[in-house]
């Protein structure tokens, strides 16, 4: 189908993939579902051809799901995937099959994507079969893929098997048949990040000559952002399931803006001893996707976080046991008879911005002074912004939120980014 | 975060001393030589890391400083741990050393956390082997200050592994390495199978950790950017031996060794620009080249070089830095070119 010379050749748009939870016996049997999680939440993005989009962020964070989703891997519960124009999404394997030669994937571990008991030449022919290349000329493909990836003369790898290779030769065996089936976009997932040091540059190199040579465009797919700088022409940040920050690569690393896109470049491992170990990183590790956080997913670790970027109850419990890992041991004890299990803030909801917690133990008061001790000791924590006010109740204490406003992603006016923060967008604007 | 402050003990001399330290694993090819001739010291409080790339030895031969090589390996050389030779040791005499004198941090926690024991029992049964006579008391006190230098707050001490984040079963195998307060531990790739963040905060941990505990650490990882930022020394392994090792700024500045100048160009950084790899493969140990065993791929190779084994000279294993050599042994290598199916 033919397109006009600037429409992109991928557009993904407000992409949704859950996965469902798993339940047990009896709850299937009922027909209860057991809640779902959200690995991609409304993603929308766009590959001009030739272009390298690099999707960056660390486990969990979604980034493969999207890679598969693309390649009709898993199927999205709604949004729209088009590549020249053509709905992906809804169709069946038979229909993808044809254009499974025009999208292919490169994965991290090329140990697992190759077949132990085919040897390299058998496995590009295969695939070259399945997608109805016969003949004679199947052997010249094999052939050249394999001199095109650096596996030359081909004569010597072609009845190799891949135990008998590398891990770099065995991922260049992976990328010449993917290339062997003359695709248009590459969806690479981590393919440097198992191997080597000293051969990732190698393959990244040959990644970034096939881009020139034979035009391919890229979905990068990665956690390190020092390979994505080098190769990417434009990256996305993804965060538990969201892209929170999307642009330029020059942009993206001169001028990062959100909050968690500045905590990754820090917490990069530099080789200049004379930076040091990284001292301000966000705290924790991506939450539970299945119970994400309220208002922006980053707010609990974001060291910006302020009044509306979603405070509520269960935030109390990463504080206290923030607290508790600093306080004496006798001080513990007594606090928690008091306190009781911190999971029971986690299920404390808030409803319209207030949440209620009650001790375990003793009056709503002796909750609060815990609570107000821990405000005086550190009055910088961020989470104190979002509560307005602290009250106890008789068995209870009532904590009053500021209003919870979801951040979207947003241009930023003069530049190329687009970033999901209220650090760069007024809340309170449309 | 309080932490009681462990006086350093015995601070005169390294805690950790190999002398040409040499491993051999039987394979069906015949002998391998994983680590051949090695040596280096490390005092209380410093952390030397060690790099190099998979099958380098580096690996093998933090296995040999812990006395946990699989049976079939051979070891010779010298390995004084706080003054004592512990080659020779009977096993059950080092077994007591593991633990408390020497300790361990893997790479993946998962699997060295037992599934069906709570944190708890995992500390209480290192502390009944190591300490005895410590009450039950005193073990949950020991366990629950690792604990919170490690940021693990003690409303979680009695769940099981499986209800922890990777991040923070990985602080949990540190805080229980450290709760029986070894002079010396070895690190692992402590931080490979962790995403950038939770790596960058059990990095920043680590060197919390050397200021009030001051152990002496073997940081063992391929990673350059995580040895600069967390070690005071670094060893340069390739093929099983150490061939540069020195002060981490001064070996990341002016690096002696090609094969040190060729790792550090080749790393991919944020500042990259364009990359750099080095030619050819790392060597079959059970076969390796004659003399320096990185002449085939070294970009300044000498006619001597794939004769003779390098003499050490300012802590570089290079011809490169001996002033005496004949102008006949200077002369270039003459090699074959390596083509590029023969690199990755």
């Amino acid at each position: 189908m033919p397109t006009k010379p600037d429409s992109p050749l991928i557009s993904i748009r407000d992409l949704h993939v859950r996965y469902a939870l798993r339940s047990n016996a009896v709850d299937r049997l009922l027909g209860r579902s057991s809640g779902s999680v959200r690995a991609v939440d409304n993603v929308s993005l766009d590959l001009a051809p030739g272009e390298v989009v690099g999707v960056v962020g660390e486990s969990g964070s979604g980034k493969s799901t999207l890679g598969r989703a693309l390649l009709g891997l898993v199927r999205p519960s709604a949004g729209s995937i088009r590549y020249r124009g053509q709905e992906l999404t809804g169709l069946g394997e038979r229909q993808l099959r044809p254009l499974r030669r025009k999208l292919q994937m490169v994965f991290q571990d090329p140990h697992a994507s190759l077949n132990p008991s085919m040897t390299i030449g058998r496995a590009i022919s295969d695939a070259l079969r399945i997608h109805g290349l016969h003949g004679g000329r199947r052997e010249q493909v094999v052939a050249e893929a394999l001199e095109r990836v650096g596996l030359a003369p081909a004569g010597r790898f072609l009845p190799k098997y891949p135990s008998e290779l590398s891990g770099g030769q065995k991922q260049r065996a992976v990328i010449a048949r993917a290339i062997s089936l003359g695709p248009e976009v590459l969806v690479a997932d981590e393919p440097i990040s198992m191997l080597d040091m000293s051969v990732r540059s190698k393959i990244l190199g040959l990644l970034d000559d096939l881009r020139r040579d034979l035009g391919l465009t890229y979905l990068y797919i990665t956690h390190d952002l020092a390979s994505a700088r080098f190769f990417c022409d434009r990256i996305a940040i993804m965060y538990l399931g969201q892209v929170v920050e999307i642009g330029a690569t020059s942009e993206i690393f001169d001028n990062p803006r959100h909050p968690y896109t500045q905590a990754l470049l820090r917490a990069v491992p530099d080789p200049d001893p004379s930076r040091g170990v990284a001292r301000d990183l966000p705290r924790g590790e991506i939450p539970d996707a299945a119970h994400p956080p309220g208002g922006c997913p980053f707010h609990p670790r974001c060291p910006k976080a302020f009044e509306p970027c979603g405070w509520e109850s269960r935030d109390l419990r990463m504080i206290l046991e923030q607290r508790w890992t600093a306080v004496a041991p006798e001080q513990y004890v007594r606090e928690l008879k008091v306190v009781g299990d911190p999971d029971r803030f986690a299920a404390a909801e808030s409803v319209r911005g207030q949440g209620v917690v009650r001790p375990a133990s003793g009056s709503g008061q002796d909750l609060l002074d815990l609570l107000d001790e821990e405000r005086r000791g550190d009055p910088d924590e961020p989470l104190w912004q979002g509560v307005r006010d602290m009250r106890a109740e008789r068995d209870a204490v009532r904590i009053d939120f500021a209003e919870r406003v979801v951040p979207t992603l947003r241009p930023v006016p003069g530049s190329t980014v687009e970033v999901s923060c209220h650090l760069h967008h007024d809340p309170a604007a449309p | 975060m309080s932490v009681e402050v462990i006086e350093v003990r015995d601070d005169s001399g390294p805690v950790l001393e190999v002398r040409d330290l040499r491993v051999w694993y039987a394979s069906p090819k015949g002998p391998v030589q994983a680590v051949d001739g090695v040596s280096f010291t490390v005092r209380p409080g410093e952390v030397l890391g060690l790099v190099g790339e998979s099958g380098c030895g580096k690996s093998t031969l933090g296995r040999g400083v812990l006395g946990l090589l699989p049976r079939g390996a051979a070891v010779d050389g010298s390995l004084r741990f706080a003054g004592r030779e512990l080659l020779g040791l009977p096993d059950r005499e080092r077994e007591k050393l593991r633990g408390a004198g020497l300790g361990l941090i893997f790479q993946e926690p998962m699997t060295r956390l037992d599934p069906l024991m709570r944190v708890s029992t995992h500390f209480d049964e290192a502390f009944k082997v190591h300490e005895p006579q410590l009450s039950r008391a005193d073990r949950r006190l020991r366990a629950l200050d690792a604990l919170r230098a490690l940021g693990i707050p003690p409303t979680r001490y009695r769940n099981y592994p499986h209800e922890f984040s990777g991040g923070m079963r990985q602080r949990i195998m540190i805080a229980l390495a450290l709760a029986l307060r070894p002079r010396f531990v070895v690190a692992d790739e402590p931080t490979t199978a962790l995403d950038v963040l939770v790596e960058a905060q059990i990095l920043r941990i680590l060197a919390d950790i050397r200021e009030r505990y001051a152990p002496g650490i073997l940081l063992i990882t391929h990673n350059l950017g995580i040895i600069a930022e967390a070690c005071d020394r670094v060893a340069v392994m390739y093929a099983g031996r150490i061939v540069e090792q020195g002060p981490v700024r001064t070996v990341f500045a002016d690096p002696k060794h090609p094969y040190t100048q060729e790792l550090l160009r080749s790393v991919i950084s944020l500042r990259t620009r364009e990359l750099h790899s080095i030619p050819g493969a790392p060597p079959d140990l059970g076969d390796p080249p004659p003399g320096c065993r990185f002449h085939p791929r070294c970009p300044h190779a000498m006619r001597v070089c794939a004769q003779r084994v390098p003499p050490t000279i300012e802590d570089t294993e290079c011809w490169l830095l001996d002033p005496a050599l004949s102008a006949d042994a200077r002369a270039p290598l003459a090699r074959p070119g390596v083509a590029v199916a023969d690199e990755a």
